[in-house]
């Protein structure tokens, strides 16, 4: 079966055929650059030394070395190139795309390692007597600007091989190349390229190049270890907000005065579970533990509304990531474990601060990220005065749970700056009137 | 062919490492008020622990070996 191959696909082969044309021309007239200076510029007064010559040695290897690495991982990119044409499995464009882009640095390698061997040339030999002339000058930068020339046009065509590679990734059938991260693209090429150094390190005995490479590959593969899973811009907190607006809705339908309850553990049949309870009437007593009930949402002694707290989500990743329960522990582990939570763990504020003075607890919270989630919740009159922003409720979750007792949002302020929240609590002994 | 460097060119690699990675975990730390950078704190705090334990395995290889085999 005759396999057709795609306009673009076929741009790409002949690009990356010419590339590696050009490379072996290359290769060519560094070998005719070589001969100048190992055979003619003995007749200019040249005298040998192993001091220039062992340096110009390396540098000759590691081109040609270097050179042909291009070739190698060109042909290599062509062969998925093909095998994407007949397989049309997407890993083969990625591949590809991948062997090209090292073959783009290996010839920007070669220009450099030229440019080196070229300052030998023409400022170290005249210490080992050369004489100037252009009769071996113009030769030497005929090849010079021959080879360079053809590398610099190798290096386009690889560069449009890899724009060309993008652009078909680009296509409804997306390929592995697009579904990975860019920055996963970076730490492969710092890994890649620190590989290779390290090759050339053993190869050529070059401790330079050694740490170079160990360099390279090391923070590659710390970039890659660093990169953070998932980050969200904080805007996309304050669109969660509708879960909170029809608590607010419920709340004013159903015209309900007091202050949202935060009931303790010994409330609820499943401990790990919170419940905030909206009692009718400002002065309503609390419900006894034996009358609360989860699968609820009205109360009829005393009347109110059983709610989900908008912040349990938030008070159970809390204990998720202390690795306990608030209900095992007390205010004293609050206090001391909150601060490190909320600044290192998650990175919620740049400070908090706890103080307890009797039956109320101030929690502080210095530049939060759910600022203009407060902010917003703020304006649903019944969640400022009765439940709190999901933030301070999930605080009063975890107040309710570590006291063992039920806990009230008393009052919560923001400075004119927006810069910090003052949530205070109350503390609610069993015979207190909401 | 064989790999250029030796144990100490790599303990003197890993002690830059080291320093340069603690010194940035500090400046980075929530702590100061970086809380916005899109770096996971806590991995670039244990890879500079990391690398300054294996530094100081490397420190200590060398002090036995100065005590024993001087």
């Amino acid at each position: 079966m005759k396999t057709r191959i795609p306009l673009r696909l076929k741009i790409i082969l002949i690009l990356s055929l010419a590339g590696i044309v050009m490379n072996a021309l290359s290769i060519f007239f560094f070998i005719r650059l070589d001969s100048i200076i190992h055979g003619d510029l003995y007749s200019y007064g040249l005298q040998f030394s192993y001091e220039w010559a062992e340096q110009y040695w390396s540098y000759s290897r590691l081109i040609l070395g270097s050179l042909a690495i291009t070739m190698l991982v060109t042909g290599i990119s062509i062969a998925f190139i093909l095998i994407r044409t007949r397989t049309r499995k997407t890993y083969s464009e990625f591949l590809s795309f991948l062997f090209l882009v090292a073959a783009t640095v290996m010839t920007g390698l070669s220009i450099f390692l030229f440019s080196r061997l070229d300052y030998i040339v023409h400022f170290d030999l005249y210490s080992y007597g050369l004489q100037f002339s252009y009769e071996w000058a113009v030769q030497y930068w005929t090849y010079a600007r021959l080879m360079l020339g053809l590398l610099g046009f190798s290096s386009a065509t690889t560069v449009i091989s890899i724009v060309l590679i993008i652009s078909i990734a680009g296509t409804p059938a997306r390929s592995a190349l697009l579904r990975i991260d860019p920055k996963k693209y970076v730490c492969f090429i710092l890994i890649s390229g620190g590989l290779i150094a390290l090759a050339f390190s053993i190869n050529y005995a070059s401790s330079i190049l050694a740490f170079i490479g160990l360099s390279l590959v090391f923070w590659g593969g710390l970039l890659l270890y660093i990169s953070p899973s998932n980050y969200v811009k904080s805007e996309l907190l304050t669109s969660i907000l509708s879960s909170v607006m029809n608590i607010d809705k419920v709340i004013k339908e159903k015209k309900l005065e007091g202050k949202g309850i935060y009931l303790p553990p010994k409330y609820l049949k499943a401990p790990e579970s919170s419940i905030v309870f909206v009692p009718s009437k400002r002065d309503a007593p609390l419900p006894r533990p034996e009358e609360v009930s989860e699968e609820d949402l009205f109360s009829k002694n005393p009347k109110g509304l059983y709610l989900i707290p908008p912040g349990l989500s938030l008070s159970q990743l809390f204990e998720k990531t202390l690795g306990t329960t608030f209900t095992r522990t007390d205010l004293k582990f609050l206090q001391k474990n909150l601060p490190k939570l909320f600044i290192e763990d998650l990175e919620i504020t740049e400070d908090l601060n706890i103080q307890t003075e009797d039956d109320i607890i101030t929690v502080e919270l210095i530049r939060n990220i759910f600022i203009d989630v407060c902010r917003e919740s703020a304006k649903l009159e019944k969640i400022h005065e009765s439940i709190g922003c999901p933030l301070c409720s999930a605080i009063a979750c975890a107040l309710a749970k570590a006291t063992g007792k039920p806990i009230t949002i008393e009052k919560e302020e923001q400075t004119k700056d927006g810069r910090t929240n003052k949530i205070q609590y109350r503390i609610m002994q069993e015979g207190d009137k909401e | 062919m064989q790999f250029p460097l030796s144990f100490w060119d790599i303990s003197l690699w890993l002690a830059f490492i080291a320093i340069i990675l603690l010194v940035t975990t500090e400046l980075v730390s929530p702590y100061y008020g970086k809380t916005k950078l899109l770096i996971n704190k806590k991995k670039l705090k244990n890879a500079a622990l990391a690398s300054s334990t294996l530094f100081l395995i490397t420190a200590l290889i060398r002090i036995v070996g100065i005590i024993y085999y001087p």
